[in-house]
């Protein structure tokens, strides 16, 4: 059955993969980032400088922030992946397979996967760390006898971190199909179920009001702790999105009937296909949500201020940032592939009814630009709510500033994304006769 | 007679030297009910494809409809398949994640002609009040009669079935027959019918029988036992 899945569609398992090659290396960078501070070479003077400045600190927020990172984005990519054999569960189930035997199957999919994925990134990640850490020397955030040191377990933890997060992905997407009757399994794979449950709703709703009311709790506390709980304020909001998210894209589907027949076709097919498509909400959120929160800080600060934080300052902040936001794009795009690649059949018939290769094209596009859209409303009510409080009680302002260039920057470079990992593949998929695809 | 359908020459080869259709010549007239049979590989499958402009032919023309599509763009063709032309297929492909009512509002969505109301087709195969349905929930025969009725709502001047009740028991499969001979009978609409079931093909008014690429017999349609006996004769003289 392990060799059925990965043979039968070996491309849905690139998702679970380079994401968990990025969540290795990001934690063996972290790891690396944090053990080259301890074993630099300083004397008292310059250690004590070291700590002051809170170098140190950052890279423990770094790891830590991978770690929650690949927790939601390897566990989200890993759980598509196994929603997508379904079908096959259901069978292996119906010729005798137990429940417990298809979760040792789906459990060594995640370990199969993740293991060979991890002995690439670590040594990614070293680059990745020995890079940062000859930034932070150039930027004289460190003195120069500070030098990259990987971790001498950071093989080991990040295997922890990623084999961990993959089976519990796995697992959790695994509960339903190997639990039901087989006969009832191979109904709903034929006609999948598009209600959502009344679990992931409540789950959904708790997580956003729980955050939106820390973030309204924290508003009055001092900055420091403001600062610490924003990040837990924001990864409750994503997360709570994520689990709304089918909802979510029901709406931007209903929205789509106002764009004529295209627009409708886009509509009803994101409709059907929004539990998947959901999967990639998450991740697009967070990095929107991610660079949105950040940028925003910063520039109202200058903007309040008048002053720019230092060049070096900036450096730190985005750099941190950017490579979260490369991590969560990277999962973004490998959901959307996932899901075009599993509709080839359905963009065939769609041809077969009438469509021209162009059309059928359009479609998708559409269908990109109404999830492009859902994700950037709902990133932007994450930042705003998670900023907020920041803002209140850091600069006393209610009002968040953005310049207008890196607003359509970041509304651009999200719909190029999402294009890529959607019209992309479409155009390559459909370049096969239609009659071929379905026969 | 008005042709709908002509091909003249047509010949299908394909990499490696196989040729699936040898110098095929066929003319269908309007209203008439063809049902092409042969044994596996004797490229019935190929001539359909071909016909209906899903294929290219490697030499000779197809006429559908009044226009040479042998040798028309892909978008051009598309256009012309969506506003002529029907299909049925034994896998019905269908939208299963989508209601009735989607899949049959689609070729119009697609800018396909909607000369027929969805509720009036509906009606016609039998399946009033299922439009809200979602396809995927509907049993075998109910998706042929789904893909019938996507079909006629374009209002095509041809209907290609493609082994339209290979996956259908004997009494639906006659349901979805009869289907689609009213259409002929009353709509005046053309149906080329690939099939390997006497039964069915027994519902036609004429039977192309191929051989290895080329027409063995074309003639009116007997009744299935003498079709069965036709076929066996055809099988065999490729055996011998």
């Amino acid at each position: 059955m392990i060799r059925q899945a990965l043979r039968s569609n070996p491309w849905s398992f690139l998702g679970p993969f380079s994401t968990q090659l990025l969540a290795a290396a990001l934690v063996a960078a972290g790891l690396g980032i944090t053990t080259s501070f301890d074993r630099a070479p300083l004397n008292p003077a310059a250690r004590q400088a070291l700590t002051d400045s809170g170098l140190a600190d950052i890279a423990i927020i770094f790891v830590m922030i991978a770690i929650y990172l690949s927790i939601i984005i390897v566990g989200v990519t890993m759980a598509a992946t196994i929603a997508q054999q379904a079908r096959d569960i259901a069978l292996v189930r119906a010729i005798g397979a137990t429940p417990g035997r298809v979760r040792r199957s789906v459990a060594a999919q995640a370990a199969i996967v993740a293991v060979p994925a991890t002995l690439l990134g670590v040594p990614v990640g070293s680059l990745g760390g020995r890079e940062w850490i000859s930034g932070v020397v150039t930027h004289d955030l460190a003195p120069a006898a500070v030098t990259f040191h990987p971790h001498p377990a950071a093989l080991p933890i990040a295997l922890a971190v990623t084999v961990g997060t993959s089976l519990a992905g796995a697992l959790i997407a695994a509960i339903r199909p190997s639990r039901k009757r087989p006969a009832a399994a191979l109904a709903e794979t034929a006609a999948p179920h598009r209600r959502l449950g009344r679990v992931r709703t409540t789950a959904g709703l708790i997580l956003m009001l729980g955050g939106t009311t820390l973030s309204i709790t924290i508003a009055d506390l001092d900055a420091e702790t403001t600062d610490a709980l924003g990040l837990l304020v924001m990864l409750a909001l994503c997360v709570g999105a994520g689990l709304l998210g089918p909802a979510l894209l029901r709406v931007a589907a209903v929205a789509g009937r106002l764009f004529g027949d295209t627009g409708r076709l886009a509509g009803d097919a994101i409709a059907v296909r929004a539990k998947a498509l959901s999967s990639a909400l998450v991740p697009l959120t967070l990095a929107i949500a991610f660079t949105a929160v950040k940028v925003i800080i910063l520039k109202t600060t200058e903007h309040k201020t008048g002053t720019a934080p230092a060049a070096a300052d900036r450096w730190l902040e985005y750099s941190g940032t950017s490579v979260y936001v490369a991590f969560a794009a990277v999962a973004a795009v490998n959901t959307l592939v996932t899901v075009i690649l599993s509709r080839r059949r359905d963009l065939a018939v769609t041809q077969l009814a009438g469509a021209t290769r162009r059309r059928a094209l359009t479609v998708v596009v559409c269908e990109a630009l109404l999830v492009t859209a859902t994700a950037l409303v709902v990133g932007a009510a994450v930042a705003a709510i998670t900023t907020l409080p920041l803002l209140h009680t850091a600069l006393g302002t209610w009002v968040p500033w953005m310049p207008v260039g890196w607003l359509v920057t970041g509304v651009l470079a999200t719909a190029t994304l999402v294009l890529a990992g959607t019209a992309l593949p479409a155009a390559l998929a459909m370049r096969r006769p239609p009659i071929e695809v379905v026969s | 007679m008005e042709s709908v359908l002509e091909l003249r020459d047509v010949a299908r080869a394909f990499p490696r030297g196989i040729v699936a259709l040898r110098q095929v010549s066929l003319s269908v007239g309007a209203g008439e009910f063809v049902a092409v049979m042969g044994a596996t590989g004797s490229g019935k499958s190929t001539l359909l494809h071909c016909a209906a402009g899903l294929d290219r032919p490697t030499a000779g023309s197809v006429r559908l409809a009044g226009r040479e599509i042998s040798r028309l763009r892909e978008r051009p063709l598309t256009r012309w398949r969506r506003d002529r032309v029907g299909f049925v297929f034994q896998s019905y492909n269908l939208l299963s994640e989508l209601t009735v009512r989607q899949n049959l509002a689609l070729p119009g969505r697609l800018g396909g002609p909607r000369r027929r109301g969805i509720d009036e087709v509906l009606a016609a195969v039998g399946l009033a009040g299922t439009g809200s349905r979602p396809v995927g929930q509907l049993s075998g025969g109910q998706r042929q009669r789904v893909a019938i009725a996507r079909a006629l709502v374009t209002g095509p001047s041809v209907i290609f079935a493609d082994e339209p009740t290979g996956a259908l028991d004997p009494t639906t499969g006659g349901q979805i027959l009869g289907l689609l001979r009213r259409a002929v009978d009353e709509q005046g609409v053309t149906v080329l019918m690939v099939t390997h079931d006497p039964v069915a093909a027994a519902w036609s008014d004429r039977l192309v029988l191929l051989r290895a690429g080329t027409v063995a017999t074309d003639a009116a349609t007997p009744d299935a036992p003498a079709i069965a006996d036709r076929l066996r004769a055809v099988s065999t003289a490729v055996a011998a």
